[in-house]
Formats: structure tokens, sequence, C-alpha cells
């Protein structure tokens, strides 16, 4: 699951993390974002384009500079994974959970009736 | 243009009832994981996938196995507290230190049924101003997840 692992990848790293939090508080250029933190301003470039890659970042040119913000678009595309992905498991569940229910039923005396049979 | 966004963060809900009583359904979905387990679209063996297996106990593994014997750890069991609730750590086809978390609830429904609630978590990345609000919701977290969605 290409987003999935790009997403992971982003955010499993210390810096990229303190970069998001940064821009989470202000969109900034580079060169602010490097003032910031204890690490070369090509190195921010760097962990800019693997966050833009896995789409938490983007940018844009403003005048002679370019400002990074965050863009949750990548997050979304893996919650939205995760959503199919636990309801497509918790349907299986129900699905084999029912069914042995059913057999219980089938083969288990009753003991009342039924609920939903009214009077 | 976007609004802006004060807070990354993975958080996915999941609910089901079925008709079990509560004990069964717990027993199934966690001893039984490889009697329901969608495998053939959700493994790290594809084709040569074979089983799932829990091992129920706090520390217990998470893992897959294939056809060959190999297996494959998805993750491991960090709350068993049978039939409430169970948590795992949730990072099947990476490392360890990519796990997120998978936490299961199971309650009482209607009629025998029981109630299945899972939750994913995750990492969170959030400005200062977001964090003073977590603080504020941290008894109803969705506040900060439609916070998130308004971002988007």
């Amino acid at each position: 699951m290409n987003t999935y692992a790009s997403v992971m990848d982003a955010v499993g790293d210390g810096t990229r993390r303190a970069i998001l939090e940064r821009l989470l508080e202000h969109p900034s250029a580079v060169g602010e974002l490097a003032a910031g933190l204890p690490v070369s301003r090509p190195a921010v470039s760097q962990h800019l384009r693997v966050l833009k890659q896995a789409r938490l970042v983007t940018d844009r040119q403003v005048g002679t500079r370019r400002i990074y913000t965050v863009d949750p678009a990548g997050v979304h595309e893996v919650r939205e994974y995760w959503e199919r992905f636990w309801s497509q498991a918790l349907a299986r569940f129900k699905a084999v959970a029912d069914e042995e229910a059913q057999r219980r039923a089938a083969t288990a005396p009753k003991e009342s009736p039924d609920v939903d049979g009214g009077a | 243009m976007l609004m802006e966004a004060r807070e990354v963060a993975l958080e996915v809900r999941s609910s089901v009832t079925v008709g079990l009583p509560r004990d069964e359904a717990f027993r199934l979905f966690t001893e039984r994981m490889g009697s329901w387990w969608p495998l053939s679209r959700h493994s790290v063996y594809d084709a040569e996938a074979a089983g799932v297996t829990l091992e129920p106990r706090v520390g217990g593994r998470l893992y897959e196995s294939a056809m060959d014997g190999r297996t494959s750890e998805w993750g491991t069991v960090t709350v068993w507290e049978p039939v409430d609730r169970v948590a795992v750590t949730w990072h099947p086809g990476y490392g360890e230190e990519q796990a997120t978390l998978v936490e299961v609830t199971f309650s009482d429904g209607p009629d025998g049924s029981t109630q299945v609630d899972l939750l994913h978590t995750g990492w969170e990345v959030h400005g200062d101003e977001a964090s003073e609000a977590a603080a504020t919701y941290r008894s109803g977290w969705p506040g900060v997840l439609e916070l998130f969605a308004e971002a988007a």
C-alpha cells in the first residue's frame, strides 16, 4: 500500500515530525525551518521532499520565497484505507459469528419465543 | 484555499454487532482469529498465506503463517482482558518501529448480541494551539478529528 508506506515513513522520522509541528504552527520557508532546527538547510529540503511526496505538505511560491504548509491529503488517504480495511475485516468477522450463532440456534432447543413475534 | 490544519493524526473507528454472546464473540475474535480473518484479501504472504494466530496473553504475538512455515509478525498483544478488551500493536508488513495500535472492545448488545468496537490509532503531530485543544478535548477526542476533517 503505497500511500500508507510513504506516510508511515514520513511521520516515522523525528526531524520530519518536528518540521510538521512547526508547519502546523505557521507556514514557513526552508530557511526559517532550518534556523529553528539542528539540521542543515539541504537536510530540511530533503525532509520536505519526503513530506511532499507523502502529501503531508504542500508548497507555493510567494514572491521569491517558497512557502510550505501542512496538507493533510496523505493522512486522509491513509485513514480512508484503514476505514475500508477494518470495515471489510469486521464484516467478515460478523459473517462467521452470525453463522455460528445461527448454527447454535438451530441445534439448541428454543427456550423463549421470538422477540419480534408480537403478542 | 485550504483552511489551515492544526493536527495530523491517524485515528480510525469501526464497529459491528454480531449474534453471539460476548464471551463467544471475544473467543472467536481472538483465539480463533484464523477462522474469520479475510486472509485472501489482507495478508503479507498473499496466495501463500496459511493462517493468522493471536497468542492470548499480554506480550503474545499476533502473526501470519505461510504455507511453507514462515511467519510474519503483525503485532504484539498489549492488553488482554477477556471478555471485554484486547489491544495489539499493529505493523503487518512493517517493522515494530512503525507500529500503530489497534484496540477492540466487546460490550453486550440487545438479545444476547455483542457490539464490537475497533479503534485504530497511530501517530499524531500537532502544533502548539492544537495540543492545548487536544488537552481540552481529552475526553472527547473526536473533536480534534473533526477539526482535522475541516482542514481537508
